[in-house]
């Protein structure tokens, strides 16, 4: 008790002495953390403030800060390309929307089974297995990917043809393609996020579960009132972070899989590689700032609305 | 009783079973990949990609070391040279950011507003093309080695990971150390950094495998194939099957020669994965120790 009140007084009488006292005695503190604030001030906070060039008519003399304001004329060719960036958009809200709710299912289905597994030995070559993609980059995703869809000679079509069906033309169909990039996206992740519910899992209460057998309730049951309850704070936790990824994630995964094969833009142009293809390709920076604009915004709304559903599930768990 | 009994023992069968299958998923485009480098490229045009190879050979391996050696070396000096400066800079930055946002607000009064300053950061973002100009055109990063890796300082995800191990060092050997006459920076160095050593290989572990396989920054800030990484060798492969013949040794010969254009493509995907395959018993042994999801917020 004594301590406590020594502490807050400590507390108290270092608010009423000066910063500068403060910074002078732990100077040390103030001196840290200073390479990772200028890091994310040029990497980030600035880039923040560019926001401003998709209002000006950029010219390498003017810089990111000095050329002509122009105030929405950029825009024009934003809606001429109206059409392009409602694509975009709906591709990357499809594929991710689909990569995030079917990966939590079979990721939250997996570390139950894991959990079910008595054999600890069987469990954990497992997980050594189904984790192993996690650590693939994309680009090596997409060379594997090549075995399985290759039009000639891929183990999908050879599969087919034993079954005495047409071979598929991948490459040239984009009908296939957000299901590729769904299962391509679960197929690399679901070993990391199952490993991370079933670390979750591990940390219950046991006493709880040996209630629920004295009472005679079901594997099922148990699994439905008892695993899932406890789990969500973590499945709310590992959504928000997921739809935070959404818009810097993209552009390696699509590129690898699709190698951005225009014949795939259909299906597969998401707003991440819409972006670097107006930026790369065509050189058209005032497009280019209209579209990123477009994309800070949609990664905004996009934070913004998980967090709402975040705190409809569970208050203490949204962001904000 | 002994009916329940059987039941259990049926439903975790069902799990056994599931979890093989998706086990299986997980390694055969594994195989398929080494597998087909070992074959020959006629016999894959022939009969299509196989899980085992049927006539082992080293015939791509051979051609790829003969003629495209000089290329590949240079991707993986630079692509080693990134790791290894990547990794000691982003810890250096990540470890000092950590630790000054772990201490409690009585000694360092802006934990909670640095904490909110890196979070925010990964939250919203200004887009790519301001991030993109400032880099080129005011940073000065384009094609150099700096471009590589600067930009990767600050992980806000490993920075939670190390405060969350900082925090956990008991106050009392702080507190003592204090006592001893020991200065902030003593305590860093011969106290906090070495107990939280596991936080801290995991961390660097992390980045020793991001960037490896990183694809974003050679991407948008590497055009001259100098500075090119073994990803973007890769990617150039599996887009563009004649980029191996591009600016290459061969060229006259390419007539006579005949390129193994798929099976060069899985070799060079076997060498970017061989690596993980070797840190992979460390980072796994690390990786539940790592990952501490809860302390994610605040």
């Amino acid at each position: 008790m004594q301590v406590k009140t020594r502490e807050t007084q400590k507390a108290l009488t270092q608010k009423k002495t000066g910063l500068w006292k403060e910074i002078q005695k732990n100077w040390f503190f103030y001196l840290l953390p200073i390479p990772g604030i200028v890091v994310l001030i040029l990497f980030s906070y600035i880039p923040m403030a560019g926001i401003y060039i998709a209002f000006e008519k950029y010219t390498y003399q003017g810089g990111l800060f000095g050329s002509e304001f122009v105030g929405l004329d950029n825009f024009r060719f934003f809606f001429a390309n109206i059409n392009n960036a409602l694509r975009a958009t709906r591709n990357t809200l499809v594929i991710n929307a689909g990569s995030i709710l079917l990966g939590t299912t079979l990721n939250v289905t997996v570390a139950i089974m894991l959990g079910e597994v008595l054999h600890e030995r069987y469990r954990k070559a497992t997980q050594t297995i189904i984790l192993f993609p996690h650590f693939l980059s994309w680009i090596v995703i997409g060379a594997l990917s090549e075995t399985l869809l290759a039009n000639k000679g891929g183990i999908l079509n050879q599969v087919l043809q034993m079954l005495g069906k047409e071979p598929v033309l991948w490459n040239t169909s984009p009908g296939y393609w957000w299901a590729i990039i769904i299962i391509a996206s679960i197929w690399k992740g679901f070993g990391y996020g199952s490993i991370v519910y079933y670390a979750t899992l591990t940390g219950f209460d046991t006493s709880l579960y040996e209630a629920a057998d004295i009472d005679g309730a079901s594997r099922l049951k148990k699994i439905r009132y008892i695993t899932l309850p406890l789990l969500k704070p973590t499945i709310v936790v590992l959504f928000l972070l997921d739809v935070g990824k959404i818009l810097n994630g993209s552009l390696d995964q699509i590129m690898g899989l699709t190698k951005l094969n225009p014949l795939l833009f259909e299906t597969t142009d998401t707003i991440t590689t819409f972006v670097y293809r107006t930026t790369t390709q065509n050189g058209q920076f005032g497009t280019a700032s209209a579209i990123s604009l477009y994309q800070s915004l949609f990664g905004c709304l996009l934070v913004l609305s998980a967090n709402l559903i975040a705190r409809k599930v569970d208050p203490e768990y949204s962001l904000f | 009783m002994k009916k329940k009994h059987r039941k259990l023992k049926r439903e975790s069968l069902v799990c056994v079973l599931v979890l093989a299958l998706l086990s299986l998923i997980c390694l055969l485009p594994l195989c398929l990949v080494v597998s087909a480098s070992l074959t020959e490229e006629s016999y894959i045009q022939q009969n299509g990609y196989s899980l085992l190879p049927h006539y082992p050979s080293l015939d791509t391996y051979t051609f790829l070391i003969a003629n495209k050696g000089k290329i590949i070396m240079k991707s993986l000096l630079t692509t080693c040279s990134v790791v290894a400066l990547g990794t000691l800079y982003s810890v250096t930055v990540v470890t000092c950011f950590a630790y000054a946002v772990s201490q409690k607000k009585s000694v360092f009064r802006f934990t909670r507003a640095l904490s909110f300053f890196a979070w925010f950061a990964t939250i919203f973002s200004g887009g790519v093309l301001p991030w993109y100009i400032l880099c080129t055109q005011y940073y000065g990063l384009k094609n150099n080695l700096f471009a590589l890796f600067i930009p990767y300082g600050m992980s806000v995800w490993n920075m939670f990971i190390l405060r969350g191990n900082f925090r956990q060092i008991p106050d009392e050997l702080i507190e003592s150390a204090k006592l001893d006459g020991a200065s902030h920076g003593q305590i860093f160095t011969r106290i906090s950094i070495p107990l939280a050593r596991a936080g801290i290989v995991t961390v660097a572990l992390f980045n020793v495998l991001a960037f490896w396989n990183d694809f974003y920054l050679p991407k948008w800030l590497i055009t001259n194939s100098d500075y090119y990484t073994l990803q973007i060798i890769l990617y150039n492969m599996l887009s563009n099957a004649q980029a191996l013949l591009k600016n290459s040794e061969l060229s006259e010969l390419s007539q006579k020669v005949k390129i193994p254009t798929e099976t060069a493509k899985m070799a060079v995907a076997v060498m970017a994965i061989l690596p993980i395959v070797i840190l992979y018993p460390f980072a796994l042994k690390y990786f539940v120790k790592g990952i501490n999801v809860g302390g994610i917020k605040g």
